[in-house]
């Protein structure tokens, strides 16, 4: 059983996108609020001016209908005099409106969701790295990225849309009732129809657009398979078959695209189908009610352009629905990851130390586990000082590569205690805890920066000189400088410039850059050549030198550095002592050393005996 | 000593404290994590030019050739369409006049002529919406399709190139740019392909109709109509053609900022271990100002533009009821009220494709600058020059004999990295190669399958020049079994048949026995045809490295590439793999990168290279005779090991 951390409840979750909310819709809007607060000006004016532009909106058609009515028909044309100024004026106040509302809703979608996204990847960097493994990293990305832009695009559009399409629709409504009750019953008739269809068409669309996503997924994963193992691909002479499977997804992705097309081919046409018999029928019971003498000519024509006021919003409405359902699950996944608890906290200002290097470090009785319930550090205790170097080793899975996180406090111990320099390690400040411990882990993990950055990263302020003193010290300068671009050159995911060895030598430097006085390494399992392998354990000699230093060991050579060693076994630590003392012991530790022994290939009689 | 200076613009307040005696240094403190998304940031382009790109345009046009008919259906649906489409103004205008007619000097006794004319011109006005909307749909459908198929055309066409591209091309190019070309560029086109043929025809369509019909009424007034529509376009064009180019680069910025969040949250702990939180939450918040920046300065773009198309369209609509109204208010009526609703309908009607129209000017630019991105890779040269059929002289001998003579390469011509190589290697010998990171030793393997061309020199296999082969035939002839093992997506029986699909079940089964793989995979519940990959089971670091041999094995090269290099796995399992590389050599020329003692001790010729250059070439017992590097590196990494740390394992 290996120390996996079990993932936080809410984001285990696999179903997320189906999952039922739980948080009703008004206490997430309220929370939303909070981050609107600072814009609430830019807010109020922007729903103002929404509301003005549809009362503005609504005027025209009304104007329309004065027109014809009062001064055409009637010959009444010096009614124009008062007529085209107060014409103007409605047109422009309407533009001015809409000018000032789109400007304004627009700064405040986009500043209230980078508030929240800011929150949310600040919360990234404190909470714990239990949150961090290779399952649940997709869930978390998600959410400062694609769930924040969900947000932000309904802010942008899906609000404004809700105010004006809702004012438009009960304006217009309200208008085409006090005009005539009766056509405006028949006018509206053939809403629910349209409703309806709108709705199904939707679902549809919605699961059609789905599949459409996930075959473009699959296409895009195979091309990137294909891509980065395209060495492979060419010296097997494998393109032909490469370009048949390429060529089958992306057969998929074109039929799951093409349903969708027949969905969305029909939506248009209907909508405006549709509406357009709801013209017909205006017209015809309007004529009819003309030539009675319900209504006006006028009347009629106003029907017909309010028609477009609530008609298109309503069909529009039904879309921004769901936009405003989903923004809404996004918002409850976002606030989930605001609201998760930092369990390694900085201990308050009044107790927390500083520590200027760290003179020595012990394990009092520590018990951890990632699961509470399951220990996966039973009990260890040991102590370092002066510039000892402890080997930690064991069967995979023992628990080594945790009692490491425990040392920097990424995580806390749920039993006993660290000490460093004798106080607790929860009572220094976690900043000043770090910076003395250079931890080197068994991945090198580099960033896709340069390579003077990656040495930097860990003192950001270090000059060149210092990065390349670093640099040759643990012997990686040569192959640096055989670099395009030397120091500058940007290390990229895959790069085929520098090998597994170079990566461990350039992380070596990136922590001895850092000085630390306590050294961490968990040491790398995948073997290099030769060569780069003596540079490597000259390079950890050198790093060693003047330090306290834990490593958890694989090579023999390597724990021949070391003074103590420490063999755990299922979370505990079995044994201990110097290598005669174990080898004399004939315990699991000589065991282990014999068995390495022959892995490395030395269990060979040498030529010359 | 320090100083600061204090910079004041409109809205923020900068101060910039710097030290005078370390200046150059200053810039390292303000590196960021996110500098080289801030370059790129800067790199984008969010000027516009709708015309620059016509070659695009034209480069598009050749992949619709061979659906010219379905093209041709399309316009002509589109055409039909739009003109049923456009008649429900004029029949309503009709519907109008009659009411008014009637009111004006209609009499009861005509009321249910009138109500069934009236009904007519009603059940016209259905059959023709009813109409439009079928023929819509299907034109819908057969332009979604002509959309679909011309990217799936583009897009393979996209990969067929892109896979013939060299090595080196593979080495300077990130796979993740390399997709995005072919999908979120790809996007870009396909949102253009789906509207633009039924957008222009029916734009087209509408100003023609329905200028006709209104020209047809009045001729002076159709001009005060259509006065209007150049300014709605060139509004609505500048508004699209300025916020497009923005939006795209928000695109942009998102995709970077979200590789740059999942590379810090891969990296956490490093970023922890190392203290730069604070750092990359500094990072992420300059890149996302960058984001908003634009978001808001393309807001005031729509929030300018956006609303000009309906001031305008609706004061020309005002005009037009001036002037018209005149008209119809004239004694001699020389316009009916019909005519002036019908010219106010065909205003708001030509507006709306115009706006389209314009939409598709935008929508043009993002999807030419993905167009650019694409033949951009696509253009690039391909592999090396390679015959399409073997060259005289045919090649006969099938032995593996491989030499080299004076190969001089490097991957920057100034750089070199293999310098003057001369040797041979006989058929069936194992050549262990030994030498530093960056001594050549991979460059020069990857030479053998001409993965790379020689600056100078000739590589021959055979007796013949390795340019004279095919590409496909010269890299059946060499296996490789390299430390990066690549294990694709499938079954197994898919990658390791990978060299040969059609192999046959046996043929699979016993290059696996071969590779001591078999007994492992025959205890899976399904076997062969067990998944690995993404959705498949993981294996082992041995058992991926077993089936890259088991793959090199069915495919029967003459010439074997071997890189030693295994991670660390029980002695059981690392035996079994020592077995199934030594199988994987029988008979075969191979070229062992070496990194065990127990491989170089088997081989039958040793090759120390250095810097580029062979220092040493000969057996073991040759080599160790002399005072060698090989001599010296065979006793300090090796023999101090075995002798000294045997004596402490087995006390002897």
């Amino acid at each position: 059983m290996s120390g996996s951390p079990s993932g936080h409840g809410v984001f285990s979750t696999r179903s997320e996108e189906t999952r039922r909310r739980n948080v009703p819709d008004r206490v997430l809007i309220r929370r939303v609020y909070k981050y609107a607060k600072e814009y609430r000006r830019n807010l109020a004016i922007g729903v103002i001016t929404i509301l003005l532009g549809a009362v503005t909106g609504l005027l025209s058609p009304y104007l329309h209908k004065i027109a014809i009515d009062q001064i055409i028909l009637p010959s009444n044309l010096s009614g124009f005099l008062w007529w085209i100024p107060v014409f103007i004026l409605v047109t422009v106040l309407n533009y001015v409106f809409q000018y000032v509302q789109t400007f304004q809703m627009r700064i405040v979608g986009e500043k209230v969701v980078a508030k929240m996204r800011d929150e949310m990847i600040s919360k990234l960097q404190k909470i714990s790295l239990r949150y961090f493994s290779e399952g649940e990293i997709g869930r978390i990305m998600s959410r400062p990225t694609t769930d924040a832009n969900n947000i932000r695009i309904f802010l942008r559009m899906g609000l404004t849309s809700i105010i004006l399409d809702t004012s438009s629709i009960l304006g217009s409504f309200f208008i085409i009732f006090l005009l005539n009750v009766k056509l405006a019953l028949i006018a509206i008739s053939v809403l629910p129809l349209a409703l309806a269809l709108s709705w199904f068409l939707g679902r549809f669309s919605r699961s059609a657009y789905r599949k459409s996503l996930s075959t473009l997924a699959g296409l895009t994963a195979k091309m990137q398979e294909n891509l980065s193992g395209i060495k492979v691909i060419k010296s097997f002479v494998h393109e032909k078959k490469s370009y048949e499977e390429f060529s089958e997804i992306q057969g998929k992705n074109v039929d799951a695209n093409l349903s969708a097309v027949r969905i969305s081919a029909s939506y248009q046409p209907l909508v405006i189908s549709m509406r357009i018999i709801g013209t017909a029928l205006i017209l015809y019971f309007g004529a009819l009610m003309v030539m009675s003498g319900e209504i006006t000519i006028g009347t009629i024509v106003a029907f017909i352009e309010y028609q477009f006021q609530y008609f298109m919003p309503l069909m529009d409405l039904v879309v921004v629905y769901d936009q405003y359902q989903s923004a809404m699950a996004a918002t409850e996944r976002m606030f989930d990851l605001i609201d998760t608890n930092i369990e390694v906290q900085d201990p308050a200002a009044e107790k927390a130390r500083e520590i200027d290097t760290i003179l020595n470090v012990s394990f009092e009785n520590v018990t951890f586990g990632y699961d509470p319930g399951i220990p996966v550090v039973r009990d260890v205790s040991f102590t370092l000082d002066g510039s000892k170097k402890l080997a930690i080793v064991g069967p995979t899975g023992a628990g080594k590569s945790t009692m490491i996180n425990l040392l920097s406090r990424f995580y806390d111990p749920l039993d006993g205690r660290i000490l460093v320099n004798g106080c607790d390690a929860k009572d220094i400040r976690i900043e000043s805890l770090r910076k003395h411990v250079g931890i080197v882990l068994q991945d090198s993990f580099l960033f896709p920066m340069s390579v003077k950055d990656n040495i930097r990263f860990g003192e950001p302020d270090a000059s060149d000189r210092e990065v390349i003193d670093a640099a040759m010290a643990v012997g990686a300068h040569e192959f640096i400088m055989k670099l395009p671009g030397g120091y500058d050159y940007v290390v990229q995911e895959g790069s085929s410039n520098i090998s597994i060895g170079q990566r461990q030598l350039i992380s070596f430097a990136r922590t001895l850059l850092m000085n630390p006085k306590l050294l961490v390494l968990d040491e790398a399992t995948s073997s290099i050549d030769p060569y780069t392998e003596l540079v490597v354990q000259n390079a950890l000699k050198r790093l060693l030198e003047n330090r306290l230093a834990i490593i958890i060991a694989h090579r023999l050579s390597t724990i021949r550095l070391c003074d103590e060693i420490i063999v755990v076994d299922e979370g505990k630590a079995v044994e201990k002592g110097t290598h005669t003392e174990l080898m004399k012991a004939d315990g699991l530790y000589s065991q282990f050393y014999r068995m390495q022994f022959r892995e490395e290939g030395l269990d060979i009689t040498p030529v010359d005996t | 000593m320090s100083s600061s200076i204090t910079l004041v613009s409109k809205k923020k307040v900068y101060i910039v404290n710097f030290a005078l005696d370390y200046a150059p240094d200053l810039l390292v403190s303000i590196m960021s994590v996110a500098k080289p998304i801030l370059e790129y940031i800067k790199t984008i382009k969010t000027q516009a030019n709708v015309l620059r790109s016509r070659t695009a345009f034209k480069r598009l046009l050749t992949y619709h050739k061979r659906y010219l008919p379905l093209i041709v259906f399309v316009i002509s649906l589109a055409i039909i369409g739009s003109y049923l489409f456009t008649l429900e103004p004029l029949l309503t205008a009709q519907i109008i006049d009659l009411a008014d007619g009637y009111l004006k000097n209609g009499t009861p006794d005509l009321l249910p002529g009138l109500t069934a004319s009236i009904e007519g011109l009603i059940i016209n006005i259905v059959l023709a919406v009813v109409g439009f909307g079928i023929l819509s749909f299907v034109m819908n459908n057969v332009q979604g399709y002509l959309a679909q198929m011309v990217v799936r055309d583009l897009r393979s066409d996209y990969y067929t190139k892109l896979q013939r591209k060299s090595f080196k091309f593979f080495d300077a190019s990130a796979v993740g740019d390399l997709v995005s070309r072919a999908t979120m560029d790809m996007q870009a086109v396909e949102a253009f392909l789906k509207v633009w043929l039924g957008t222009i025809t029916n734009t087209v369509m509408v100003l023609v109709i329905a200028f006709a019909i209104m020209y047809s009424i009045n001729p002076l007034m159709s001009l005060i109509a259509l006065l209007p529509m150049p300014l709605v376009f060139y509004f609505q064009a500048q508004l699209w053609v300025k916020t497009m180019p923005m939006f795209r680069k928000m695109m942009l910025i998102l995709g970077r900022l979200g590789a740059y969040i999942q590379q810090n949250i891969i990296g956490m702990k490093v970023v922890r271990i190392f203290r730069r939180e604070g750092e990359l939450d500094q990072g992420f918040r300059d890149v996302e100002q960058e984001f908003v920046d634009t978001a808001i300065a393309a807001g005031k773009i729509q929030s300018k533009y956006m609303p000009t198309a309906a001031a305008i369209v609706t004061l020309g609509i005002v005009s037009v009821y001036i002037y018209g109204g005149n008209l119809v208010a004239a004694p001699l009526a020389v316009l009916t009220i019909g005519d002036l609703t019908l010219f106010a309908r065909y205003m708001m009607r030509m507006s709306f494709p115009l706006r389209d129209l314009s939409m598709l000017s935008g929508t043009w630019i993002n999807a030419a600058a993905g167009l650019e991105r694409i033949y951009q890779i696509m253009d690039i040269p391909e592999d090396v020059d390679a015959p399409t059929t073997n060259n005289d002289p045919y090649p006969t001998a099938d032995e593996g004999k491989v030499e080299f003579r004076k190969v001089t390469f490097g991957y920057a011509k100034e750089r070199p990295v293999l310098k003057d190589i001369n040797f041979k290697a006989n058929p069936g010998e194992k050549i262990a190669i030994l030498g530093a990171t960056g001594s050549g030793k991979t460059s020069l393997v990857y030479l053998i399958p001409r993965f790379y061309d020689p600056d100078s020199g000739s590589i021959l296999i055979d007796g013949i020049d390795i340019k004279n082969y095919t590409l496909s035939d010269l890299r059946r002839k060499v296996g490789l079994v390299l430390q990066d093992v690549f294990i694709f997506t499938g079954t197994l029986k898919d990658n390791i048949a990978f060299s040969r699909p059609d192999a046959s079940v046996e043929e699979i089964q016993a290059a696996a026995r071969l590779a001591r793989i078999h007994d492992f995979i025959d205890s899976l519940p399904e076997g062969y045809n067990t998944t690995v990959g993404e959705r498949g089971i993981t294996l082992s670091g041995g058992q991926r490295q077993r089936i890259t041999i088991a793959r090199a094995l069915l495919a029967k090269p003459k010439i074997l590439i071997l890189d030693d290099a295994l991670s660390f796995v029980d002695a059981k399992t690392e035996d079994e793999i020592q077995q199934a590389v030594e199988e994987a050599m029988k008979g075969k020329t191979s070229f062992i990168i070496a990194q065990r003692l127990s491989t170089i001790k088997n081989a039958d010729k040793i090759m120390v290279l250095d810097n580029g250059e062979i220092v040493e070439f000969g057996t073991h017992n040759e080599l160790i005779a002399k005072d060698s590097v090989y001599r010296r590196i065979y006793e300090t990494q090796f023999l101090e090991k075995t002798h000294e740390h045997h004596v402490e394992a087995y006390g002897k």
